[in-house]
């Protein structure tokens, strides 16, 4: 699992010239496939500021690789609008379908293989990523825990 | 586990799909005419200019209620504002509670929702007593059904037993009062042609149906 804060900032590094073409900012996640589908590239060289998931050649430790800077791309129709939600993920506001508000996004797990969306992680609180039900200008909604409970939904222990 | 919460409360607070947008906020409650329950509200656009929407959201169109937003499913159930009903000022608020015993117990200043997982009931109205010797404000715990008109607000006269003067711990007090109710006639209404029977037929059809 990886951790958008581990990737936060990595250069983007086009294997075919070895030069960096951006810099990762931000998660662009579909909120019904529960997935990152896109990275938001700052100071991007290529022709947009978007890099699709399956125009990423590997996510490493120490950067994004792809295999062209024009991988790196202007977003299209529905991406568009969930890479500009994307920029606000990181301290977005969280409310479950019960109308309650849980925190706000502190960081993203995601795997890493298919860029599903594994936990969403709050002040104090782990959301599973399979509560995920939508994402827009103002909220993160999630599904409530079936116990209505006032308690954080925490998991006890977690490596 | 439920949650009380005041309807007056809810004012102001944002409506938000499940997509995570807020179309709107709360601008006032409407109650039912018939049943004094919650018909729905009235909502306002968000930001600090945007006016009063032409768009209501009826009670039945919520999908949650919570301490920090309402929510709803998408934009689409969003009705139009005559769908509340007459909505003709068919407000509880400041009606007399009367028993039907015939006695004033105060006017209604707000009313107490019970909001549970996927529950949402009115449980109480808070008055403002008639007796001045009493605290300024009480709560009465509601039947399942009642009689409401534009004058007056009909309860049985046991609910006197079980007016409280603050929120705690009134959550059994409603269950065992409404127990009561079921099991049998309550003691001391003997006041012939109470309007509580036949309201409370229909009432209580309109109230599972939702």
């Amino acid at each position: 699992m990886i951790r958008f804060s581990d990737i936060a900032g990595n250069p983007v590094m086009d294997t075919a010239s070895a030069l960096t073409v951006g810099r990762v900012g931000s998660l662009v996640v579909d909120p019904a496939a529960r997935r990152v589908v896109a990275l938001g590239v700052r100071k991007s060289k290529g022709p947009g500021d978007t890099l699709p998931w399956d125009g990423i050649a590997a996510i490493g430790p120490d950067a994004v690789t792809v295999d062209s800077e024009q991988r790196i791309a202007d977003a299209p129709g529905e991406l568009r609008r969930q890479a500009s939600l994307g920029e606000k993920l990181i301290g977005h506001r969280v409310l479950d379908d019960h109308g309650r508000e849980l925190g706000h996004v502190r960081d993203v797990e995601f795997d890493p293989r298919d860029g599903s969306v594994v936990t969403l992680i709050l002040k104090d609180a782990y959301v599973d990523g399979a509560r995920l039900l939508g994402l827009g200008s103002y909220a993160v909604v999630v599904r409530a825990l079936a116990p209505s409970d006032s308690m954080p939904d925490t998991v006890p222990d977690r490596a | 586990m439920s949650v009380l919460l005041r309807a007056a409360e809810l004012v102001q607070r944002p409506v938000v799909t499940l997509d995570g947008e807020d179309v709107a906020q709360v601008k006032d409650v409407v109650y039912a005419s018939a049943t004094g329950e919650l018909a729905g509200f009235t909502l306002n656009g968000r930001g600090l200019f945007s006016g009063p929407m032409r768009k209501s959201l009826p009670w039945a169109a919520i999908h949650g209620l919570g301490p920090d937003a309402v929510m709803i499913k998408d934009e689409s159930v969003l009705a139009t504002r005559d769908a509340l009903g007459d909505g003709g000022g068919a407000s509880v608020l400041g009606s007399w509670v009367m028993t039907d015993g015939g006695r004033r117990l105060g006017h209604v200043t707000d009313v107490i929702l019970a909001v549970g997982p996927g529950v949402t009931d009115a449980v109480r109205y808070e008055i403002e007593p008639a007796d001045e010797l009493a605290p300024r404000r009480q709560f009465v715990p509601l039947p399942d059904t009642l009689a409401v008109s534009s004058e007056a607000l009909l309860v049985p006269e046991a609910a006197t037993e079980f007016i409280r003067d603050d929120l705690a711990g009134f959550g059994a007090a409603v269950d065992e009062f409404r127990e009561r109710l079921r099991a049998g006639a309550p003691p001391g209404s003997t006041v012939t042609g109470a309007p509580l029977e036949e309201p409370a037929a229909s009432g209580t059809a309109g109230e599972e149906a939702r």
